[in-house]
């Protein structure tokens, strides 16, 4: 089986409850996600979509819901012209107790070849879950300019 | 043994993986790379010149997330994280 062309892991001083909600409400990800809105009902099958300012920038379909435990959906970014013609990919978040913590694994996999969407996101969701773990640890988010990230094709 | 210093930016070091099954793998990379982004920083860990047998590959695999993000909370709240290292390091080995 090859390895997933993205993978991130880390370690939270959270409740995989709260975790879950932080990862499917729009009240958490406007705060770590860059003023980001998740429009889903969660449920297997149903569709997906990150909203910012109105605009829906990526969307795909909820493939498992398994509430507390593992969440996964296909992701289609939708603005950049490039990335748009790639196709959809799918985004994986596993949760795993881990004693007073928990292990949050991420996986991204399914890009084209010398995908852009890779390189993308390769800058991106170190930065989300990054500020996701401040949020849920500390209870600010933190202060990153989506600029700084260096995004092609991402103001 | 340090490969590179450039305080605030660049650490390297050479890292000898002790476990009896892996110390046939030899010397690894350590490489931490420092980059300001607003008022943050960006962190990023390397960790190559890895076995070809992959022991090492999966030993820090298991073992570093935990620490660097024991490292953030730390440096953000004041508290690293609620872990046991020795009993988690015990937890890795006994996975050999």
């Amino acid at each position: 089986m090859s390895k997933p062309e993205f993978v991130y892991v880390t370690y939270i001083k959270t409740k995989p409850e709260r975790l879950w909600e932080a990862l499917t409400s729009s009240e958490f990800s406007r705060r770590y996600w860059f003023g980001t809105e998740l429009r889903s009902d969660f449920k297997a099958g149903s569709p997906f979509a990150l909203v910012v300012d109105g605009k829906a920038t990526d969307t795909g379909e909820i493939l498992e819901a398994d509430r507390p435990r593992r969440l996964s959906y296909t992701f289609k970014h939708e603005l950049d012209d490039e990335m748009r013609k790639e196709g959809a990919t799918k985004v994986a978040f596993t949760l795993k107790p881990h004693g007073d913590l928990v292990k949050l694994t991420l996986t991204h996999e399914g890009f084209a070849k010398d995908s852009k969407l890779l390189d993308g996101i390769s800058k991106g969701w170190p930065a989300i879950l990054s500020s996701l773990k401040s949020l849920l640890e500390s209870g600010d988010a933190l202060a990153i300019p989506l600029h700084a990230l260096g995004i092609e094709g991402v103001a | 043994m340090l490969r590179a210093s450039d305080p605030a930016r660049r650490l390297a070091y050479a890292s000898n993986n002790r476990k009896e099954q892996a110390k046939c793998e030899g010397t690894s990379r350590m490489t931490f790379d420092l980059g300001l982004r607003g008022k943050l920083v960006k962190l990023t860990v390397t960790h190559d010149e890895l076995g070809e047998d992959g022991k090492t590959s999966r030993d820090i695999s298991g073992g570093r997330p935990i620490k660097i993000a024991s490292l953030k909370s730390m440096l953000e709240t004041g508290n690293p994280l609620p872990v046991d290292m020795l009993s988690q390091r015990k937890k890795e080995l006994s996975c050999v």
